[in-house]
């Protein structure tokens, strides 16, 4: 969809703002233990593969779907480059990828402040203000929630980076040895299906055609991947070297685990509770801009004028799926295990098909206009 | 007008959330400062707690007396931690938390039994911190606890925080935090160690040094009777010995943790006076790891630097004196490292000073490293050690008063 006069514009930075907070949001959740149950000492090495990987397919897909038309959401380029159908299918099966996030992300923070600093508190009650800020982040529509992102990166990041930093005499750099982790071939299996940890940044295929400047998405999808893999990297990085193997393997919230650690002195202690705000906020921007996301690819796919009305049924039915799982451990496997690495993957390799399926067709439709 | 309202409403619900169901008043909270751990009959467990008085502490009045008690000790018993905290709650009119707690005390038979499942539902509970210190005392938990008296601070927890952090000056311990043992209990690269603690029954000093003695021994007179030096070594989860203070310094030395410490050596002529040295580490210890041979072989430096603070009538004017002093305490050092690793080698069977970490970096992977099991070859390891002390400063005066 080609935006109309006077609809929303973000510039690259605030696209990109966007899109590292979203995709490194995960790392206040399990996924610093994932990675280091996956590939033990080399856990912070399985994420520059997997983000290696993911960025080859992110490439192709912008640059494809840019031959078609850069001015269009990979909804209107399969549209355009194939059939409508397709489109349709394509839009509703990346509205169900990002459902799914949201679902998992909002049962797995509501499941962390229980855990942290609101043990009493009815999950029902947390799961309902997380929605509830992500509903109207989401109604507000695409500039307010990239406009906040940019804002806030400073704080998210300037807070991850002091955390990294406090913890720093606990830091043991031999731990991040045996180089190899579990071995070479796990790395790179588990390197191949991790991609789906990245999964945040297909969103540069929806909110591509709001851009300033919608041909360089390419260099700004990749500076965005290569921020969020240094990040994500760095931070298991440092819980490996806090938190060594095999301790490492078995903390569900390992970031809030590390920074509880600060240490210095009789009056700087127990800085958690700052810690928790930025990872509340980080929270509920990636989740407002999933949604978002989810809305108006339904919208799209089915015709819908205007994605708003469908919003708050999305967000209804995100926040009753949010309690499927029985507990946070099965939300934690199905989010690393089911959804990460086999959804994501598979449904990405679809859609690199069909993107470049639609190039092709584009490209020789081009030609033969030419001709 | 509509987005105030729906702004509002989120911050009435975001702020509700932690008054409605989580609200804790300060009143209505029981602040453990001091935690204690004994076995008790039917695989329960004995809980003791140092519980701050929050209005005696408002008062500033020292402990003792009902009028200004600042804490009391209490202990009961329950099939797990958090159920002994309860029953605790049921009596002290507050309930129980742990989130100030400054130490974890374990008794010595409970220590000896094994700890792994006591710490690990410390790990697991939300108000407790892995930065708490873990302390063995001998006897039990409770009756080293209900002897608690500080002298100079009124609040329990901070007695206990200045005594563990006098160990950069005296070198008597090692840090022991509840994450360091934790993360040691659980790892193939090294073995726990916590702070050694006993009632004060008096003792004579150590034969090599005053400082060779555990708590409980010091040569001393008068003042509270809690007494903390030294180290409790664990293998696995079981408490397999104990280290005296000035064997504690050695460990330290070895794993690169040594801050400072008044460290005394017999004088170089035979009979002399004692010369005592300020004791810093000089630079991390460089250890050397052969995996080759059919057993490690280990070769370990350190090197310290040292001020003379008492050197029984010894002149220093000259540079050559001075290396001659430091290359003698060097020797004295390397003798009682020596010793050290003797102990924790053929004694305790445990890698406390974490050559293991240094070992799992020649390994390519995990599995490899594992299947190498350095826990069980570290005893056999042949371990070269040198120290290379550097005498850097004589205080005031070069010599020492020479009276007529």
């Amino acid at each position: 969809m080609r935006p109309a006069r006077g609809q929303a514009r973000i510039d690259g930075r605030q696209a990109l703002a966007l899109l590292v907070i979203a995709t490194a949001a995960k790392l206040f959740l399990t996924f610093p233990t994932i990675t280091v149950q996956a590939a033990a000492t080399a856990g912070w090495m399985l994420v520059f593969i997997s983000g290696a990987i993911a960025g080859l397919s992110l490439w192709l897909l912008v640059l494809w779907s840019g031959k078609v038309d850069a001015r269009q959401d990979v909804v209107g380029v399969v549209a355009t480059g194939l059939r409508p159908a397709l489109g349709t299918v394509t839009g509703l099966a990346l509205a169900g990828l990002f459902m799914a996030d949201l679902v998992l992300t909002a049962r797995q923070f509501a499941e962390a402040l229980i855990t942290a600093i609101l043990p009493e508190t009815p999950i029902s009650v947390i799961t309902a203000t997380l929605f509830a800020v992500a509903l109207y982040g989401a109604y507000l529509g695409l500039e307010t929630i990239s406009r906040t992102a940019w804002i806030l990166l400073p704080w998210i990041g300037g807070g991850m980076l002091l955390g990294g930093i406090l913890t720093l005499p606990y830091s043991r750099p031999e731990q991040i040895l045996p180089l190899w982790g579990r071995g070479l071939e796990v790395l790179l299996q588990r390197g191949i299906t991790g991609t789906g940890h990245f999964s945040e940044l297909l969103l540069i295929l929806v909110i591509r055609p709001y851009l300033v400047k919608p041909d360089r998405a390419v260099s700004l999808v990749l500076g965005a991947l290569f921020l969020s893999a240094v990040t994500m990297g760095a931070v298991t990085a440092q819980l490996i070297m806090v938190f060594p193997m095999p301790a490492g393997e078995g903390l569900p919230f390992p970031l809030l685990s590390t920074v509880r650690l600060v240490l210095l002195g009789r009056f700087l202690q127990r800085v958690e509770a700052a810690y928790v705000l930025v990872w509340v906020i980080s929270g509920m921007l990636k989740m407002a801009l999933v949604l978002y996301a989810a809305a108006v690819l339904s919208g799209r796919a089915l015709r819908v004028p205007v994605h708003r009305p469908l919003l708050f049924s999305l967000a209804l039915l995100a926040f009753s799926l949010s309690f499927v799982p029985r507990s946070l451990v099965e939300a934690v496997q199905w989010e690393a295990l089911v959804f990460r690495e086999t959804v994501v993957p598979g449904l990405v390799g679809l859609l690199v098909l069909v993107v470049a399926l639609a190039a092709a067709r584009s490209g020789r439709r081009g030609r033969g206009g030419r001709q | 007008m509509n987005r105030l309202a729906v702004v509002l409403v989120i911050a009435a619900v975001a702020l509700g959330l932690s008054g409605c169901w989580d609200r804790r008043e300060l009143e209505e909270v029981g602040w453990v400062m001091v935690l204690g751990l004994d076995a008790a009959p039917e695989r329960r467990v004995e809980v003791t707690v140092v519980m701050a008085v929050p209005r005696g502490l408002e008062a500033g009045e020292a402990g003792g007396g009902s009028g200004g008690q600042t804490f009391f000790v209490t202990s009961a018993v329950g099939d797990g931690l958090v159920d002994a905290l309860n029953f605790i709650s049921a009596y002290v009119s507050r309930q129980v938390s742990l989130s100030h707690a400054k130490a974890v005390v374990i008794g010595e038979e409970t220590a000896r039994a094994g700890i792994g499942t006591l710490l690990g539902t410390l790990a697991r509970e939300r108000e407790s911190r892995r930065i708490m210190s873990v302390v063995v005392a001998e006897g039990r938990a409770a009756d080293f606890l209900s002897e608690i008296d500080p002298i100079l601070e009124i609040n329990p927890g901070v007695y206990i925080e200045e005594i563990i952090s006098s160990r950069k000056t005296t070198g008597f311990y090692e840090t022991a935090l509840l994450h360091d043992v934790l993360v040691a209990l659980e790892s193939p690269a090294e073995d726990a160690l916590a702070i050694r603690a006993a009632l004060g029954r008096g003792g004579e000093p150590g034969r090599e040094s005053a400082a060779a003695v555990t708590a409980g021994r010091l040569p001393r007179r008068g003042g509270p009777m809690l007494e903390f030096a030294g180290l409790a070594v664990f293998r696995g989860d079981r408490l397999v010995g104990v280290l005296n203070a000035e064997e504690a310094r050695a460990v330290a030395m070895l794993r690169g943790s040594f801050e400072r410490a008044f460290i005394s050596i017999p004088g170089p002529d035979q009979g002399g006076a004692r010369i005592i040295l300020d004791v810093r580490q000089g630079s991390p210890p460089h250890i050397n790891i052969d995996l080759e041979r059919e057993t490690p072989h280990l070769s370990i430096n350190l090197s310290l630097e040292a001020d003379i603070v008492s050197a029984a009538g010894r002149d220093q004017r000259r540079p050559e004196s001075l290396e001659a002093l430091g290359r003698h305490a060097g020797e004295v050092l390397t003798g009682r490292v020596r010793d050290v690793l003797a102990r924790a080698q053929e004694e305790f069977r445990a890698d406390i000073f974490g050559f293991g970490r240094h070992a799992q970096a020649r390994f390519g992977t995990w599995q490899s490293w594992l299947a190498y099991d350095w826990l069980d070859r570290f005893p056999l390891a042949e371990v070269e050690v040198e120290v290379d002390l550097r005498l850097r400063r004589v205080g005031l005066e070069f010599g020492e008063l020479r009276p007529r």
